[in-house]
């Protein structure tokens, strides 16, 4: 059953209604949106100066590998340079080591050489003064034309 | 129809609103007071999401304000330029203060006149319309002035000013008609069914109704936000336009489907600055 009125028309609800959405309109543009809006922008402001601290934080990184790097690369450097001079150092001690052992091992070679041939020496001297001795004693007793002779 | 239906058709009124009359002017007591609940919803929403405004990680009522202001911004800014963010606030009051008196009438409350949406009373649809129409032809003469905006109707062609006019008269009308009539229907569809039905066997299909409705006040708040946007769009934007012929500055769609699409295909050609500025 349809009303009275037709509800197609519209009455003077409508003013009141515009009156209700333009209240509800001027409290949120007014005092709800600027509001958000504000927020918003700042949030914005922090990621974009979070991002800035990230990329300067980045760059400082990138200044302080760079500079370990060089750092290493001398080091390394001197590091070399340090085991070249150590390595000719001891090239040269080495050689001087052997030197002196070899000095050290012809004398003592020379020096026992020498005991020996005076050994020998003396020891042919009293073999040879033996002989002589017992020749002498042995010529008025025993004939020795047949037995071979020492000399 | 058998007996039974008769027999509710019989029971249903429909558009029946409770009264007073003040010096012979009617006013809707009940499309008033729910309209006033539908507004003191939004205003506390917006009030509680200003208390609780955070610049850092916003709760979820902030969220969802912020997310209608960003796309709202880049719709208008697109196509308006920086000048179109003055009508932001009003885009969203609009989609908020829709939806919640969309939603008011499935509320479980008994009946469906317990707490009726005011956007099923044509006077409140007339009214939004109505108060966004006025602005938007206020715009229009702000930014075009008065010769600009009378020589507006004569484009393309002075041929076309009866077709300009009826576009013109159209909006508004569209623009109430349909949010009235899709919620005027749900409510109608919830009567029926509550009549219809048996009582134990009414609240299935009135949940799947509602659960629909829900739906349908979402994409009609969202339908009447956006075609005022796109309204104010046509009236905010340069009248150069490409060479005659071809111009798409023209919006002679006047309801939903084309304008929008016809808004989604101007984009692009706005977006490169026109040869022949007024």
């Amino acid at each position: 059953m349809l009303a009275t009125a037709n509800f197609l028309v519209p009455n003077a609800t409508v003013l009141v209604e515009i009156g209700v959405f333009a209240a509800v309109l001027g409290i949120v543009a007014r005092f709800v949106l600027p509001h958000l809006r504000a927020a918003m922008d700042r949030r914005q402001e922090e990621i974009r100066s979070s991002i800035e601290t990230a990329r300067r934080a980045e760059q400082l990184l990138a200044a302080a590998e760079a500079e370990y790097h060089a750092k290493l690369t001398d080091a390394r450097r001197q590091a070399g340079a340090i085991i070249g001079a150590g390595r000719s150092i001891s090239d040269h001690l080495e050689t001087e080591a052997r030197q002196r052992a070899k000095e050290e091992h012809d004398r003592i070679v020379a020096r026992a050489q020498w005991d020996i041939d005076r050994v020998l020496a003396v020891a042919n001297d009293q073999l040879r003064q033996e002989a002589a001795r017992l020749e002498v004693n042995a010529r008025p007793s025993l004939d020795l034309s047949g037995a071979p002779s020492w000399r | 129809m058998n007996t039974q239906t008769l027999a509710a058709a019989g029971r249903i009124d429909i558009g029946v609103h409770d009264t007073i009359t003040l010096g012979g002017a009617t006013f809707n007591t009940d499309t008033i007071a729910a309209s006033l609940v539908a507004g003191i919803v939004v205003i506390g929403l917006g009030l509680y999401v200003r208390l609780r405004t955070t610049s850092g990680v916003p709760h979820r009522a902030q969220l969802l304000f912020e997310t209608l202001v960003s796309a709202t911004e880049r719709q208008v800014e697109r196509t308006i330029g920086p000048t179109g963010r003055r009508i932001v606030p009003l885009a969203i009051t609009l989609f908020v203060f829709i939806l919640i008196a969309n939603w008011l009438e499935l509320i479980p409350s008994g009946s469906p006149k317990a707490l009726p949406s005011p956007t099923g009373d044509i006077n409140l649809t007339v009214a939004l319309a109505g108060f966004v129409i006025l602005l938007v032809h206020g715009a229009s003469l702000r930014a075009r002035g008065v010769r600009g905006y009378l020589h507006h109707y004569l484009r393309p062609s002075p041929w076309l000013l009866p077709i300009n006019l009826i576009e013109e008269i159209a909006k508004p009308i569209t623009l109430a008609l349909r949010l009235f009539g899709n919620v005027f229907a749900g409510t109608v569809m919830a009567t029926l069914i509550l009549e219809l039905f048996p009582p134990h066997l009414a609240p299935l299909p009135l949940l799947a109704w509602k659960l629909f409705a829900m739906f349908v006040a979402v994409v009609q708040a969202f339908l009447f936000a956006l075609l005022s946007v796109l309204y104010f769009e046509t009236a905010l934007k340069p009248d150069g336009g490409p060479p005659p012929g071809g111009d798409p500055d023209d919006d002679r769609a006047p309801a939903g489907g084309p304008a929008v699409a016809r808004a989604r295909d101007e984009m692009p050609a706005h977006t490169v600055p026109t040869p022949t500025e007024r």
